[in-house]
């Protein structure tokens, strides 16, 4: 096998070996980019409620806890209550909490759900465990691979000497563009 | 076969992506130091006597970081006094069903420089106790709930545990 060949041979398998996983990072990666705009992890659902009912600190257990989940709209499975210094009483449910400004009766009901897909793919890209950082390291080495040996897949006027030197060239100095005005 | 092997990973992807409900119990060995039981009450009394233990507490897990999932905060039966606990880099995220559970949390209680400096330019309130400014520059000054919510409320001393397991209790 000449070197041509086993250029194009490990840029063919390396390539098809990674395309999962690429395309995983590149999505979480967006997603994960921007994360100020959103939450790409959870979906969080804030629906208002105003309540009449008379909570006072010294009345608060479990019971009473219950009575007021009772006349929250939805079925609300209590877990348990927290209720610091200050005027927010915060009731754990099942999926979510409830809150409580016991001085005014106004309320939140925080439901929080795992976003499909986007849930399980930021997991992987946050390097869940020491495993996952070794395969992840590897598929990176991969990556490098896969860039240097397409880099001389073509030959002639698309190759790496003349089109490819140009395009790559660009692709070298786009970052250090924003380093230098950064 | 091609249609197979892309069936089949589909199928892998959806199977993913509908399960992962969140374990009971995560855990990862560091080292092989058993960790000291400790009362939370214990804790908020003496919080320097555990700086470099591995530790062990119960809490109520009273906020879980939406954002990162490496942050958490528990009580004992002070509500206004918390534990900030934060998951080390090779630990998986805290899931959100955690919120509102009893959890044991196992790991090493530490005293972040950020704070131990913000200390020793007076930014202390008192015994045990301090104002989350400093733990914010620890937490590393982002803008998630959990940063927030240490700025505005009284944390455990200044310190912080970077854990190793957690079990839930109910």
């Amino acid at each position: 096998m000449n070197l041509a060949k086993f250029n194009r041979v490990t840029h063919r398998d390396i390539g098809y070996l990674i395309a999962g996983l690429t395309i995983i990072y590149a999505i979480s990666g967006i997603a994960l980019n921007h994360k100020h705009d959103w939450n790409p992890n959870y979906i969080i659902d804030n629906t208002g409620f105003k309540t009449d009912m008379h909570i006072a600190r010294e009345n608060i257990n479990k019971e009473t806890a219950l009575e007021i989940l009772k006349k929250i709209p939805g079925a609300l499975e209590y877990k348990t209550w927290y209720f610091p210094t200050g005027n927010i009483l915060t009731i754990f449910v099942e999926g979510g909490s409830v809150r409580i400004n016991t001085n005014t009766g106004e309320g939140t009901i925080e439901r929080i759900s795992k976003r499909p897909l986007f849930y399980q793919i930021n997991f992987l890209h946050y390097n869940p465990g020491r495993w996952w950082k070794y395969f992840s390291d590897i598929f990176c080495i991969s990556l490098i691979l896969v860039t240097v040996t397409g880099l001389f897949l073509v030959k002639g006027k698309n190759g790496i000497t003349r089109r490819g030197a140009i395009l790559t060239g660009i692709g070298i100095i786009l970052p250090l563009l924003f380093l230098f005005i950064y | 076969m091609m249609k197979k092997i892309f069936s089949l990973s589909i199928i892998a992807l959806l199977v993913l992506s509908c399960g992962n409900k969140g374990k009971k119990e995560v855990s990862q060995n560091i080292g092989n130091s058993e960790s000291v039981k400790v009362e939370f009450a214990s804790l908020i009394a003496n919080p320097s006597e555990y700086v470099g233990k591995n530790i062990s507490v119960e809490g109520k897990v009273v906020h879980v970081c939406t954002m990162s999932g490496k942050k958490l905060f528990i009580t004992g039966e002070n509500p206004d006094v918390r534990l900030y606990v934060q998951a080390g880099e090779e630990m998986p995220k805290f899931p959100m069903e955690l919120l509102g559970s009893e959890i044991i949390v196992e790991g090493t209680l530490t005293q972040p420089v950020a704070t131990a400096m913000a200390g020793e330019e007076g930014m202390n309130k008192g015994e045990g106790m301090m104002e989350g400014e400093g733990m914010v520059k620890a937490a590393g000054a982002d803008t998630c709930e959990t940063a927030k919510a240490l700025a505005s409320q009284p944390v455990l001393s200044d310190l912080m545990m970077i854990y190793s397991k957690h079990a839930v209790v109910k």
